[in-house]
């Protein structure tokens, strides 16, 4: 016989209990996609599907790669959002919402009928006289259902898109919302869209030549040297530094640096980092990534602050000229075919005797 | 010589508060001014102790207009007993009674030993000196407003002007206060001008009472000759019989019926 | 906490002051003894130790302590003032002010990112200015003066919304600035706001007893010879001074504004002669032990000091608040 307040205390765990349930078995599925798709990048089989040979083009086969599943009208995958997808070959109205996807979703076969409002976008080639449906952040829903789109493409990581994907399903409109930070996600996309897009010649030369150039730049690295890096993303009040779960930062760890922004206790993506550690430390090349102009006049003014401020003055990397700036084209915003480029760039500068 | 007000319009924005008013006060007298709720009595105040500038007229303190004398030497000419003030929680009496030293203190804002004598006269004269620590908010309502008339006492003023002092007061509160405000006139001849809501405390307190209706004033002099039926019934509309107190020397009435 | 006099607190505020100074002085990502930190500014100049200390330690130090002073002394001023003890910075639009123009800066001219801690400075001293001018009519009541900062506040916060609307790529450098923090401080944010303490701390010992009139009324304290309208306006002209070269230097800290004076209230009483005092060492001694706090507890890695502060500050103050029992601050009695 309990008591009624017995009885409330136990009603009380027992719902307690049940929603932890409930919360760790969200988290644990959320942490299965993640699996999937680590920086590691498992490349699964090369998968030869039935030979097909058809007269005289040599329609390469699709290779199933990165995760990506491709059959004859659907490539199948799963998305940034954990849920596998099925996607149908050749869709006849794209809407891509996030603005870097644009430029890689042009070059891997793909076309637009609207995109989000972006100024880089803009002057691309093959969105003039696209429409738009908003800027980023504050995109009409109302506006892509409206233009009936076939296939939405967007971002997993920004949430405003994020929130925008089961609406757009729930309207019947496919949606592939991608999650890229390493190069092995560009990979997985130039492969998911040339595949959608049926263009294994853009494969070919946007993915594979790619890989061997990365990798020959990778194959080069003296291995013997490993200088210490320190990743900054400069902003006018604080100084936040990135580890190697970045983009930037899975470039340096390529080319076999150390960044002492990696410490095990903390994980955010952008950390505030102590002047002190970094003067400690010491590193042998601080990098900057910006937002902001790339105008010669404010970066020399950057470097001149670096150098007339006694703390930093101190630096070895600064006193050196290893206080580099990155440019935003390849470093701030994703390298995507460029990506030889990039670790071109970092290797002659990391290892100049190596990289001429 | 003295305080004297000529033909005052004093206003809030479009509203007139007071019409026409002047007055004449002399040294050393108690005056008092009565009317009912709204008949502009603390606006005349407070025109009167320099608070409210006036639309028209002027007021002239031993002939000079008070707007060309600064702040701080009006201070020290006129102290002034609001009707509402705050204090924090935890100001002890002398705190409170130091203020009234501020516009004779110099820049550095110390008080000295002169400052700290008038402080302690002060003390004595308001009864007031075994409660120089006591909290202010510990003190029951009659010693309050001694303390705040103490802090007024400090400003070495001629003239002490209060504004409804008595209000909210039990009685024998209000008579600590209005005895003190006498004695006060006794010795040190200081000229007192109150605002009051009590007729007869009024006929028994002033040497000259004012009254005020609708913005102006419909009679004044001796309480003698002011608080009579008359007077009763056609500006604070009650049918009253009045009385000599003979131990006072001043009329009091007793009220029989509203008009 | 009566018991003690106010003397004597004010000594032991002094003394924690000096102690925390120390503590900030001696802790931080590089750890050093205090033997080994004055050794190496004696003798070892040269080393990147020596950076370590003089030109991050130190001048961060120096920053916390004047920020501290600045914004708590500011919050003091402002609830005399308006004789409201919700009173801070924010109130007077200064906090408003400074991120809209540091807004303004950093995503529409981010080019011109140095001009943000003199454009945040002017931000906020036009912020006050504005609201004055909407809340004057024929003079200031200290409600109107509130509402007109609460009406400006949610407009220019408005206005923050909507740049990081319209440039939502040019966010992330803002987050910093809103959030508030001491990390990346140098000799030339002390240069900033250092001027702005002294003659803010050395005014504010002559006044105390002006703001302590204040508080009595207007009527009361004009009856006492101050000009209240002019006495006003240099009050919040003041708080905004100090606070605007607060807020510019380390972006917006609320804490301590609104709830340092609370605290010195409860220790030391709303006398201002004691409370200025008392609140700008309590201010000062704080922040220097938060920010340490802020930047060793996941050392090399630093949080934002406003998150230490809510965290470890508000608590405080609340079982302060339940110590005492009753309110306090100013309250209207009728007398």
């Amino acid at each position: 016989m309990l008591s009624s307040k017995k009885k409330i205390k136990k009603s009380g765990l027992l719902i307690t209990l049940i929603l932890i349930t409930i919360l760790l078995g969200g988290c644990s599925k959320d942490l299965g996609s993640i699996n999937e798709k680590g920086p590691g990048g498992e490349e699964k089989e090369t998968l030869i599907e039935e030979e097909t040979l058809i007269e005289e083009e040599t329609l390469v086969e699709a290779e199933s790669a990165y995760g990506v599943e491709i059959t004859k009208d659907k490539v199948s995958f799963v998305d940034g959002s954990g849920k596998e997808v099925h996607i149908n070959k050749n869709p006849k109205r794209t809407i891509v919402l996030f603005a870097s996807y644009i430029d890689l979703w042009l070059r891997n076969g793909g076309d637009l009928i609207a995109m989000v409002e972006d100024k880089t976008a803009e002057s691309l080639p093959g969105t003039q006289g696209v429409e738009t449906v908003g800027k980023t952040g504050a995109i009409s829903l109302e506006k892509i259902i409206s233009l009936e789109p076939d296939l939405v493409i967007l971002s997993s990581n920004t949430s405003s898109q994020a929130e925008l994907i089961e609406s757009l399903r729930q309207n019947n409109i496919e949606v592939l919302a991608l999650d890229y930070t390493f190069k092995e996600d560009y990979y997985q996309t130039v492969r998911l869209f040339t595949a959608i897009n049926d263009r294994e010649d853009l494969y070919k030369e946007n993915a594979l030549l790619i890989i061997e150039g990365v990798e020959e730049i990778i194959n080069k690295v003296p291995k013997d040297i490993s200088p210490k890096v320190f990743i900054m993303f400069a902003s006018s009040k604080s100084i936040k530094s990135r580890g190697s779960g970045t983009t930037l930062g899975q470039m340096l760890k390529d080319l076999n640096t150390i960044n002492i922004a990696d410490i095990d206790n903390v994980t955010l993506e952008d950390k505030g980092f102590s002047m002190e550690a970094l003067i400690g430390e010491d590193p042998d090349f601080i990098f900057v990534q910006r937002m902001g102009s790339d105008n010669e006049a404010v970066l020399d003014r950057i470097k001149q602050d670096a150098q007339s401020n006694p703390a930093w003055a101190s630096l070895s990397a600064v006193k050196n000229d290893r206080y580099i700036l990155l440019p935003k084209d390849l470093y701030t915003y994703k390298a995507n075919h460029r990506y030889p480029e990039a670790y071109e760039e970092l290797a002659k500068i990391l290892y100049p005797n190596t990289f001429k | 010589m003295g305080l004297e007000a000529r033909e005052l319009k004093i206003g809030y924005g479009e509203k007139v508060a007071i019409k026409n008013a002047s007055l004449k006060i002399d040294y050393g007298e108690i005056v008092s001014i009565i009317g009912p709720n709204g008949s502009g009595k603390s606006t005349l105040i407070k025109a009167l102790s320099g608070y409210l500038k006036p639309k028209k007229g002027e007021v002239l303190l031993d002939g000079c207009n008070i707007k060309g004398i600064g702040g701080r030497d009006l201070a020290k000419k006129i102290a002034v007993l609001p009707q509402f003030k705050s204090s924090p929680d935890d100001i002890s009496v002398e705190t409170l009674v130091s203020y009234g030293r501020h516009p004779h203190l110099g820049f550095g804002k110390r008080l000295m030993k002169e400052d700290l004598d008038i402080m302690e006269w002060a003390l004595e004269k308001t009864g007031l000196i075994d409660f120089k620590d006591r909290n202010i908010l510990t003190l029951s309502g009659g010693e309050a407003q001694r303390a705040w008339i103490a802090m007024a006492l400090t400003q070495k003023a001629s003239i002490l002007m209060l504004d409804e002092p008595n209000t909210y007061l039990d009685i024998s509160y209000q008579m600590e206060v209005l005895e003190l405000v006498k004695d006060l006139n006794q010795s040190l001849d200081l000229t007192v001008v109150m605002v009051l809501h009590d007729l007869n405390q009024a006929a028994r307190y002033s040497d000259k009472i004012y009254v005020l209706m609708d913005g102006m004033i419909c009679k004044y002099g001796k309480p003698k000759n002011v608080i009579q039926s008359d007077l009763l019934r056609d500006v604070f509309r009650i049918e009253a019989d009045v009385f000599e107190d003979s131990v006072n020397s001043c009329p009091y009435f007793i009220p029989n019926k509203i008009v | 906490m009566k018991c003690l006099n106010k003397n004597s607190m004010l000594i032991i505020l002094i003394l924690i002051i000096i102690a925390s100074f120390f503590i900030s002085m001696g802790n931080g990502a590089v750890k050093m003894s205090p033997l080994k930190i004055i050794n190496t500014l004696l003798y070892e100049r040269d080393t990147s130790n020596f950076q370590i200390i003089w030109n991050v330690r130190l001048p961060r130090t120096i920053v916390a302590l004047l920020v501290g002073i600045n914004l708590s002394l500011a919050g003091a001023i402002l609830q005399g003032v308006m004789r409201n003890p919700l009173a801070s910075p924010s109130i007077i639009g200064v906090s408003a002010g400074a991120g809209l123009t540091a807004l303004i800066i950093l995503i529409i001219f981010p080019n011109y990112y140095f001009l943000v801690p003199i454009g945040a400075f002017i931000g906020a001293l036009l912020a006050t200015l504005l609201i004055y001018f909407l809340a004057w009519n024929a003079g200031i009541m200290p409600t109107r003066l509130i509402l007109a900062g609460v009406a400006v506040s949610s407009l220019f916060g408005a206005g923050n919304n909507a740049l990081m609307t319209f440039y939502p790529d040019r966010v992330s450098g803002v987050i910093s600035f809103m959030v508030g923090g001491l990390s990346a401080i140098n000799w030339q944010d002390v240069r900033m706001i250092g001027p702005y303490t002294l003659v803010g701390v050395f005014l504010l010992f002559f006044l105390p007893n002006e703001l302590n009139i204040l508080t009595l009324g207007d009527e009361v304290a004009k009856g006492l010879g101050i000009n209240v309208e002019i006495s006003r306006f240099r009050f919040i002209i003041l708080a905004s001074l100090l606070a605007g070269s607060a807020v510019s230097v380390v972006g917006l800290l609320g804490f301590v504004g609104l709830i340092v004076p609370h605290i010195a209230r409860i220790i030391i009483g709303s006398d201002y002669k004691y409370l200025i005092p008392g609140t700008l060492l309590m201010g000062g001694s704080m922040l220097m032990i938060f920010d340490t706090i802020a930047r060793t507890l996941f050392s090399p890695t630093e949080i934002p000091v406003g998150i230490i502060m809510s965290i470890l500050g508000a608590p405080f103050f609340l079982y302060l608040l339940r110590k005492r029992r009753g309110s306090h601050g100013t309250r209207s009695k009728r007398t």
